[in-house]
């Protein structure tokens, strides 16, 4: 392991950082480094430290970007218990960690001074060269991630950037890229403005190549990630066609989705129905990231509108349609509305007159109770391929997604569509639990199942995915389920003092405080159940402001670059299950990675009242 | 497995570009586009009469490449009538039919009673023909189906197309002319109607 990385993971380094602790010297763990982390470790042991490189554990030469006194608020406050990064988000940013040494503040400050201080505190020297960002890409404080994002959003490198010409800087300046490259990777090409800044900057530096050679390994390194990030510097012609991703639920296909989950990104190209008020349906292919607009004009041509037929006032709207009949209208400028869709939603395209008259398709479900996989396939099967599909899909989440989708409104729209993807999934299951349950029509057939699904979530929560416990637990205290007195009755009082544990768990009392004590246990590799990191950052995030008067609220960019650094901890290791191959294995995954659920609670209730109704 | 609805489902199969959206889109919209755009799977859905009540014609247009073929599968085991499309200028659209009349035959097994129709489109390009009419009759005689070549562009033989498509049909009857009955239903409920005024 590289040493910054393993410093990350030093539990020292936990979020809210000890008050004030300055770690002594040779110590050199504590909050100190991750701060700084930008830099190498002083304790890396294939580092030689140059002339003028640091002295273990004294890292005061580093970059602290925390004011000494007062981070935006209430710095001194104690923290109690050791581990209060599990019991986050406490509105309050978290005490200070002063630095070590007591260098100047910088923050708050203004983007580009944050920038130009951290530029001016990089380590310098040749002997840094080697392994510059080398795998290291993940150490860099998001602070600094942000800093420099501001700076390429606002599309004005500060001028410092090309004066002053010295190495020091111009490593320095390499240093920040290569990291920044490599954090956000292949993500960059869905972001044309950075993606321009970092190409103009790297042929700036090609320019300069021949005048600095201390700086090869640098650039070799810079001209690799560039080539790998696929920033195309020398034509402007987008990649070439990639496969079609095949995402919709309503497009159902068997040998798909037997394949491992791979990360979506906004230029992909997916299919999509867009249904007609009449209930037909056109097949589009298009952008993950396409505007409504883009949509209605991809379903205006594949229906042969002519032109003064979509000129004319009744031109198409776009409309969102859940299962229960809610509909919402599209704005034309909204993007990446595919991911954001309800389980069973539906996009329908239809003239303003025909709004009123939408209907929602017919439910695809057909009650055939005891036909579905879950009556015939093992509970530990069913939980393993839960697993396993979760991990996939919360791998394929990219660090910047959680950010993204919390900072959603202040730094316009990113894709966050596999965050999002995770996030369908997670009601997907506690819709799926009611349904089965609901669909099964003999009550001792119900009451098994409902033990079996108990069973499921034990083994989930044993396989360290918190996901899918969470979501069975939850779909199981659906108010639907819940009111099946009888089913209850006759679970055997083993698996109802299960469940009772399990509702323990999940019992959001005192800020989820069992469950974050649970997850701490926990070693990776772990799921962990996504919407409260979400919860924690919506806090963190509207807690404090990010900007104030143009300066950095740097405190704040910490808590969240700490709670997205839990994340990482949690995939640091690849989760293995061993499923075999079998026929009937390939089925339960089938079964298990397209599960059909009923979302319409009123739907739920009505087949509730069927089977039971007369129970309180 | 239980009917789920009482939909009458054609679906349309043959290689890419050879016309069958260009035929589809006429019958239901009438209208024809130049322009080309490959489909991916699209269903359009009219009203018809079958055994004397109303049902829903649904049409599927399906894409001419073979990305998918566990969608073909299912549109096969799902469809009631199928309709396979060749242009009669590329003798090579002809021969790709063969593997999806093949399958056909295996997820449906007994053929003779299912409509079929090999249609060769695009009949107004007599310049460029490379497949002569006979031939596609002779082809619709060893599959034992109904021949008909057509033209979408000029809007030649579509609804007869379609027509004697459900003509085929012989386990029910299905037929376009849903004016005329519905025009009769509907005197007949005004009728009731009127009469239960009278009452």
């Amino acid at each position: 392991m590289k040493p910054l990385e393993k410093l990350l993971k030093k539990p020292g380094s936990h979020l809210p950082a000890r008050p004030a602790a300055a770690p002594g010297p040779g110590q050199g763990s504590g909050p100190g480094p991750r701060r700084q982390s930008l830099s190498r470790s002083p304790a890396s042991p294939e580092e030689p430290a140059g002339p003028a490189g640091p002295q273990p554990g004294s890292e005061g030469r580093w970059l602290e970007l925390r004011p000494p006194e007062a981070p935006l608020r209430s710095p001194d406050e104690p923290s109690p218990g050791g581990d209060r990064d599990r019991e986050l988000p406490s509105p309050e940013p978290p005490p200070a960690a002063r630095c070590c040494c007591g260098c100047a503040p910088a923050a708050p400050a203004p983007p580009e001074r944050l920038l130009a201080a951290l530029l001016e505190r990089l380590p310098a020297g040749g002997a840094h060269g080697r392994g510059c960002g080398a795998g290291r890409g993940p150490s860099l404080p998001w602070c600094i991630l942000d800093g420099v994002t501001f700076v390429l959003a606002a599309g004005s490198p500060p001028p410092h950037w090309e004066e002053g010409a010295g190495l020091r800087r111009k490593h320095a300046v390499l240093a920040v890229l290569l990291h920044f490259l490599e954090t956000y990777k292949g993500l960059l090409q869905e972001e044309e403005s950075a993606g321009k800044v970092i190409k103009e900057l790297y042929l700036l530096i090609m320019k300069d190549t021949s005048l600095y050679h201390d700086l090869e390994d640098e650039i070799l390194k810079l001209h690799q990630l560039v080539e790998t990030v696929e920033l195309k510097v020398a034509d402007e012609t987008p990649p070439p066609n990639k496969q079609v991703k095949p995402l919709f639920r309503h497009f159902r296909r068997i040998d798909s989705c037997l394949q491992t989950r791979v990360a979506f990104r906004g230029s992909d190209e997916i299919f999509c129905r867009v249904y007609m008020p009449d209930h037909s349906y056109v097949t589009i292919r298009s952008r993950l990231s396409a505007s409504v607009q883009d949509i209605l004009a991809s379903v205006t041509e594949k229906l042969q509108y002519s032109e003064e037929q979509s000129a004319r006032e009744d031109a198409l709207i776009l409309v969102t349609m859940a299962s229960s009949g809610e509909k919402a209208v599209l704005q034309p400028s909204e993007e990446c509305v595919f991911t954001t869709l309800g389980i069973n939603s539906h996009l329908f395209a239809c003239t303003r007159d025909t709004f009123d008259s939408l209907v929602p398709l017919p439910e695809e479900i057909q009650v055939v109770p005891g036909d579905t996989e879950i009556h015939r396939a093992e509970p530990e099967e069913i939980a393993n391929h839960l697993t396993a599909f979760h991990w996939e899909l919360f791998r394929c989440i990219h660090e910047l997604e959680f950010v993204d989708y919390v900072f959603h409104g202040e730094r316009g729209r990113r894709e966050t569509a596999n965050l999002e993807l995770l996030l369908q999934r997670c009601s997907e299951v506690q819709h799926w639990v009611g349904t089965e349950l609901l669909l099964c029509e003999s009550l001792g057939k119900r009451a098994h199942l409902l033990k079996k699904l108990i069973k499921i979530a034990a083994i989930c929560k044993q396989n360290q995915d918190m996901l899918s416990f969470y979501a069975i637990v939850i779909g199981l205290n659906n108010a639907a389920i819940s009111r099946l007195r009888l089913t209850w009755e006759k679970l055997p009082g083993k698996f109802k003092n299960l469940f009772r544990k399990f509702e323990n768990l999940t019992d959001p009392c005192r800020n989820h405080k069992t469950y974050r004590e649970v997850l701490a246990k926990m070693k990776p590799p772990l799921i962990p159940f996504v919407p409260l990191i979400l919860k924690d950052l919506t806090f963190l995030h509207e807690g404090s402001k990010t900007l104030l008067d143009g300066l950095v609220n740097v405190e704040k960019l910490h808590c969240i670059a700490e709670k997205v650094r839990t994340i990482r901890k949690y995939r640091s290791r690849p989760l293995c299950l061993e499923l075999e191959a079998s026929p009937s294995q390939l089925q339960t995954k089938a079964y298990v990675r397209q599960l059909r659920v009923i979302d319409n609670q009123n739907l739920l209730f009505e087949l509730s009242y069927k089977l039971e109704p007369g129970s309180q | 497995m239980p009917e789920q609805s009482n939909d009458y489902r054609v679906v349309v199969f043959g290689a890419g570009g050879v016309g069958k959206s260009s035929l589809v889109l006429r019958f239901v919209k009438g209208t024809f586009r130049e322009s080309y755009i490959p489909t991916i799977e699209d269903t359009y859905r009219q009203v018809i009469s079958c055994d004397k009540s109303i049902c829903t014609l649904q049409i599927t247009d399906t894409t001419g490449s073979h990305q998918f073929p566990a969608m073909q599968r299912l549109s096969i085991s799902k469809g009631h009538a199928f309709i396979l499309v060749y242009s009669i200028t590329s003798r090579q659209s002809l021969e790709e039919l063969k593997p999806i009349y093949e399958q056909i035959c295996q997820i449906k097994g007994d053929v003779e009673n299912i409509p079929i129709m090999l249609v060769g489109n695009k009949n107004d390009e007599n310049q460029n023909r490379e497949v002569d009419s006979s031939e596609g009759e002779a082809m619709a005689k060893k599959w034992k189906c109904a021949f008909m070549e057509t033209s979408a562009k000029l809007n030649h033989n579509v609804k007869e197309l379609f027509q004697e498509l459900l003509n085929l049909e012989k386990r029910r009857t299905v037929s376009l002319q849903i004016d005329g009955k519905k025009s009769k239903q509907q005197k007949r409920k005004e009728k009731l109607k009127g009469k239960c005024v009278v009452m």
